[in-house]
């Protein structure tokens, strides 16, 4: 082989090699667990569509995206069972009146963003984090509702007037072996945004 | 044409009308699918009503409309002095699907600090501090030493030795209470409420309601005591009856007199103090005085906790606390009060009349209208593979990697053939 050909080679070997080396860094950094975002400057919260859900207590750091009711009154959670949807017709973090309403998923094999929900207990906090800032919530109650007892009550978990700004977590639970009997249902209360050290 | 035909086809052409008309408007009429309301307080002083007013909601099938007020205040309750703090909640929502109208309400009152929360999953009021309501004050005055009690039931030598200083001992007596019901006083009658509420909900054929009081009771405040008269349950079956007691009240005030009565007794009997058996003399005047209260026990107080009734097929009316001061605590100064706290309906509701809608082309998943809320939740997955939108991800980076490797390799191994030749 010629000294050029070699040199090509070797041009070629490089360029394939940093392929590989850009490839792999994307796939370690989408493999590494989801990162909070930075701390976000606190202040004065005016309502805003949420962006992200944080449970310390149970370990959920999971994006939220908008999700929509149809005219079958299913809520359905994101496809991506590691995000978390906020069902668009709810209010917003911040909303003085209206209860934000957001879903995720239970999974049987684990993975789901609210896997461990049923696990939160009254007076343990989750925030939601929105553009704006974080809003910070008590958790009041946890409950377990058959679907006709949630069917039932949908109006009240889930209706939009007055509300005085309850953050309302629904998932599934009640596995069978092969599928979810009952549902999850966490009410927290809003108590507003945190101050900077206990965020 | 005659004025007489044509008059005669204007009639027929205008009862044509009318008939068609007729017969258009039950498929025109208004139809109440759902309907609710909340009432917080409601209060009657001696015969004068008062209170937050009642919130009502109904809904046609399209549209709820409301009546009242569902942020009532304390400051705006005029014409009572029973209430003067605490925290109001009054709130009712309709809403409709599938044609068919489903309702919620919840009313109650609680003491200061106390939060509201929003009509829906049961309770409204989140308990603060415990509302102390002054339902009005015994008036002890009219109780007397009787005469012809003083020496009820004592032995006959008693008796005998008593006759001739009765003139004195009875008036003695009678100073004797007047100071020791000075220093009673006036006995306070309170009803204690930490937050007490109702809730209810009704849908097609059915409807559901319950109560709860947070730390509720009736208490007297007496010579400078507090007693319970009565302590309600937290989560009372459906209409149990309230049941007070007085006998500890009329415990106290027997106290409170005894030494007043004893020195009155002692100062009047002069050189019979010491013949005479006191003691006896004394439980034979309280016993008597005792007696005068007697109607008041199990009789001031009247009521009903978790009051439920069901008007209707599919609606009920539910009051948490509903208390009545009655006609017998009149007699000891009390005046006339009712009180209602926590009333809450919901129902009877129906089904909005189908309507023929024109076909229009599907569209994939039509927005629900804001106040459709979801009654379903498909939370579950058996396992997460298929839905891992990162393991797409992470494929692709794998199908990309591999792409890149072999067309290096194969580029590379093409050109050390070509320079080999």
């Amino acid at each position: 082989m010629s000294d050029p050909d070699r040199r090509e080679a070797r041009r070629l070997g490089f360029r394939t090699s940093a392929l590989v080396v850009v490839a792999g860094l994307l796939a370690i950094w989408f493999l590494l667990p989801g990162r909070a975002p930075a701390g976000p400057v606190y202040g004065e919260l005016s309502a805003s569509a949420p962006r992200r859900l944080q449970i310390k207590a149970i370990g959920v750091d999971a994006r939220v995206v908008p999700v929509s009711v149809g005219s079958d009154a299913v809520l359905d959670p994101p496809a991506d069972y590691r995000e978390v949807g906020w069902w668009d017709g709810s209010a917003r973090p911040g909303a003085d009146r209206g209860q934000t309403v957001i879903t995720g998923h239970t999974v049987h094999t684990g993975g789901g963003s609210m896997d461990r929900l049923g696990r939160l207990r009254p007076g343990q906090k989750v925030d939601v984090v929105t553009r704006r800032g974080t809003m910070r919530y008590r958790v009041q109650r946890v409950r377990v509702l058959g679907h006709a007892a949630l069917a039932r009550d949908a109006v009240r978990l889930f209706g939009q007037r007055g509300g005085a700004g309850r953050l309302v977590l629904v998932s599934c639970t009640g596995w069978n072996g092969s599928s979810y009997d009952s549902n999850v249902v966490v009410l927290a209360a809003p108590l507003g945004v945190p101050p900077r050290r206990s965020s | 044409m005659t004025t007489r035909t044509r008059v005669a086809r204007l009639v027929a052409a205008a009862l044509t009308l009318a008939l068609t008309g007729l017969a258009a408007s039950p498929a025109t009429a208004a139809t109440t699918v759902a309907r609710a309301s909340g009432a917080a307080l409601t209060l009657g002083v001696g015969g004068n009503p008062a209170g937050s007013g009642t919130y009502a909601v109904t809904n046609d099938g399209t549209h709820q409309t409301s009546t009242g007020t569902n942020r009532p205040v304390v400051s705006a309750l005029t014409g009572q002095s029973v209430v003067s703090a605490g925290v109001l909640a009054q709130d009712a929502t309709t809403s409709v699907r599938d044609g068919a109208g489903s309702s919620a309400a919840c009313a109650g009152l609680a003491g200061q600090g106390s939060s509201t929360v929003a009509v829906g999953d049961g309770d409204c009021l989140v308990p603060g501090q415990t509302l102390s309501l002054a339902a009005g004050t015994l008036d002890l005055s009219r109780l007397r030493v009787v005469d012809a009690t003083v020496l009820q039931g004592l032995d006959q030598q008693l008796q005998t030795a008593l006759q001739p200083v009765l003139d004195q001992v009875v008036p003695a007596l009678q100073g004797g209470l007047r100071s020791g019901l000075q220093q009673v006083g006036d006995p306070g009658l309170f009803l204690d409420l930490g937050a007490v509420q109702s809730h209810c909900t009704a849908g097609p054929g059915t409807a559901d309601g319950s109560a709860s009081l947070a730390d509720a009771g009736a208490h007297v405040q007496v010579a400078g005591r507090r007693v319970d008269l009565v302590s309600l349950p937290a989560h009372p079956a459906p209409n149990t009856k309230v049941v007070t007691d007085l006998g500890a009240v009329a415990t106290v005030v027997e106290d409170a007199l005894r030494s007043q009565l004893a020195t009155a007794l002692d100062g009047s009997l002069g050189p019979l103090s010491t013949a005479v058996d006191q003691a006896a003399v004394l439980d034979n005047v309280l016993a008597n005085i005792g007696a005068q209260l007697a109607p008041l026990d199990q009789n001031l107080l009247s009521g009903t906790l978790n009051a439920q009734s069901r008007p209707a097929a599919g609606a009920i009316d539910v009051t948490a606390l509903d208390l009545r001061v009655l006609p017998a605590a009149a007699q000891a100064g009390l005046d006339a009060l009712s009180v209602q706290v926590g009333r809450s309906t919901c129902g009877p509701g129906g089904v909005r009349p189908a309507v023929v809608q024109r076909a229009t082309p599907s569209t994939p998943r039509p927005r629900a209208r804001p106040h459709v809320v979801p009654t379903r939740v498909t939370a579950g997955l058996a396992d997460g593979q298929r839905h891992d939108g990162r393991g797409d991800l992470l494929a692709a980076l794998g199908a990309l990697f591999l792409v890149a490797s072999g067309a290096g390799f194969a580029d590379y191994r093409r050109r050390l053939t070509r320079s080999g030749r």
